[in-house]
């Protein structure tokens, strides 16, 4: 009995102690407030400050990282990299920038190694590339132009959108490296899209750095077959132009050749899962469409099996894009595909 | 007629033709729970009042194409987005709360283009961002992307 009197006390002083400390609190300063206020951009939701940054041009959201410690890392939720029109315009002087992005693949690499995110890569005003690897789990769409002698797409899974064009000057230039006109076969389940294309482009850099030159190098239409028209640069008034095929069970190739306005269906709903598609536009030239389940395009007889870069295995996803260079004969004419290779070695 | 009512409890009739923008509230007049006023705890009455507007300007976006009233939509999306930081934050939160997809975006753009070009010191001003990295650490993040620092062009003020 006692000893809960005592304990009955205790509790009364306790509760005193404990109202005069309530009371004492609106006198003490406030540290948390005034933090909340200082930086509401801070403490705002990750979805909405990606948002914010999503929207940025590159060169600005790669700044932000020296804002303060939290921002070091903010940016690279980012969903895209661009190095075309927007990037070149955010620099005032082309001059400077073509030095930036032309003397430094490291740059890329860089961005690329930070952003896990990454889900469209656009390379369309950037620099000459011997080999440029990439690993970017989530990367769907691709986009390059400009010379290149292999790309390989280390752990890509979701890709599904290629668009590759190359620069007329591949074809002239004489010198080992870049002597041939560099093709994209495509060996990868999840592509849905891809499109090469070759035209007389100009250096971009080489012109108005504000040249509205939009092009469409990257259609968003999925589940469809694009085949690029592609010209010599000797016929500059063709046009490459890319053809939509919305037919899902069968995909049908529209293919025009250009030089003899011919339009050509190319259906191939007999085979299944048309995966691998190359087509060079030319009187000479002929589609090379191959199944799913060719491991390999080395075979046909007009590839150079030395220039096939790196081996793929889809169970590791470890995928490569192939540059091959059809064009290694001769530079004007064009290899005949024959009609037997098509389709062949179904191998795997 | 929807009714909303704010975290200072003042309630707002809202048209579901306008209401259901919100991808929050569609949902929930969809499941038959907004029969009465539908509470929104995050957002307060100014904000809201904001929201408002903005989804009674928004009504009915393809009649807008169709009928030449895009080019007013857009003036109207450049005076609602010309607001203080603060202000465009709490549009932002409520947008994100309740789910605009439109109205998220145009305030997220209009945040960017703010920032775009700014110096790294008028951005910090601007956001009151206190820049807590040493000068080692500031020199790296700088070396590990130089062509991010460079450039006249950068815009020092704060506006």
């Amino acid at each position: 009995m006692e000893s809960e009197f005592i304990a009955l006390d205790k509790a009364g002083e306790e509760a005193e102690w404990l109202q005069n400390f309530l009371e004492d609190i609106p006198y003490w300063t406030k540290p948390v407030a005034p933090t909340m206020k200082r930086d509401t951009i801070s403490n705002l939701p990750c979805n909405v400050l990606d948002g914010i940054l999503g929207c940025l041009p590159l060169k600005d959201a790669v700044r932000t990282s020296i804002l303060s410690k939290d921002w070091r890392y903010k940016w690279v939720t980012r969903a895209e990299i661009d190095f075309s029109g927007q990037f070149l315009t955010s620099f005032n002087n082309s001059e400077e920038a073509k030095i930036i992005i032309h003397q430094d693949p490291a740059i890329f690499k860089n961005l690329i190694s930070k952003c896990a995110l990454l889900e469209s890569l656009r390379l369309t005003w950037c620099t000459d590339f011997d080999i440029l690897e990439i690993d970017a789990a989530n990367l769907k769409c691709f986009d390059f132009l400009r010379r290149l002698k292999s790309i390989s797409f280390k752990n890509a899974p979701m890709l599904r959108n290629v668009a590759v064009w190359l620069d007329s000057r591949v074809l002239m230039d004489p010198s080992p490296i870049c002597s041939n006109l560099i093709k994209f076969i495509h060996y990868m389940p999840s592509l849905q899209e891809r499109e090469i294309g070759m035209q007389a482009l100009v250096d971009p850099l080489d012109d108005e750095i504000n040249s509205p030159r939009e092009n469409d190098l990257c259609p968003s239409s999925a589940s469809a077959y694009n085949l690029t028209k592609v010209s010599l640069p000797s016929d500059e008034s063709i046009h490459t132009l890319v053809d939509h095929c919305e037919n899902q069970s069968g995909p049908t190739l529209v293919y025009e050749l250009p030089t003899i306005s011919e339009v050509v269906d190319y259906d191939q709903s007999d085979r299944n899962n048309l995966d691998v598609l190359h087509c060079l536009g030319n009187p000479n030239c002929d589609c090379l469409v191959k199944p799913t389940s060719v491991v390999g395009l080395e075979t046909g007889e007009y590839m150079h099996k030395e220039t096939i870069v790196g081996v793929h295995s889809c169970d590791t996803f470890l995928y490569h894009l192939y540059a091959h260079d059809i064009f290694h004969r001769d530079i004007k004419g064009m290899p005949n595909f024959e009609d037997n290779t098509l389709g062949e070695s179904e191998s795997g | 007629m929807v009714k909303l009512k704010s975290n200072d409890d003042k309630e707002f009739e809202v048209e579901e033709a306008a209401v259901i923008q919100s991808e929050m509230i569609k949902n929930m007049i969809e499941d038959g729970c907004a029969t009465s006023v539908i509470p929104l705890p995050n957002i307060d009455s100014k904000t809201l009042i904001k929201v408002i507007e903005y989804l009674n300007k928004h009504i009915n976006m393809g009649k807008a194409a169709e009928t030449g009233e895009e080019d007013d939509l857009k003036e109207f999306d450049e005076q609602f987005v010309n607001m203080g930081w603060e202000e465009l934050f709490d549009v932002i939160m409520a947008a994100n709360y309740l789910n605009i997809h439109e109205l998220m975006e145009l305030c997220c753009q209009s945040a960017a283009d703010r920032l775009k070009n700014k110096s790294v010191r008028a951005v910090r001003e601007m956001l009151k961002i206190t820049n807590d990295l040493t000068e080692e650490e500031e020199q790296e993040i700088i070396n590990d992307a130089p062509w991010a620092f460079e450039g006249p062009e950068i815009d020092d003020t704060v506006n």
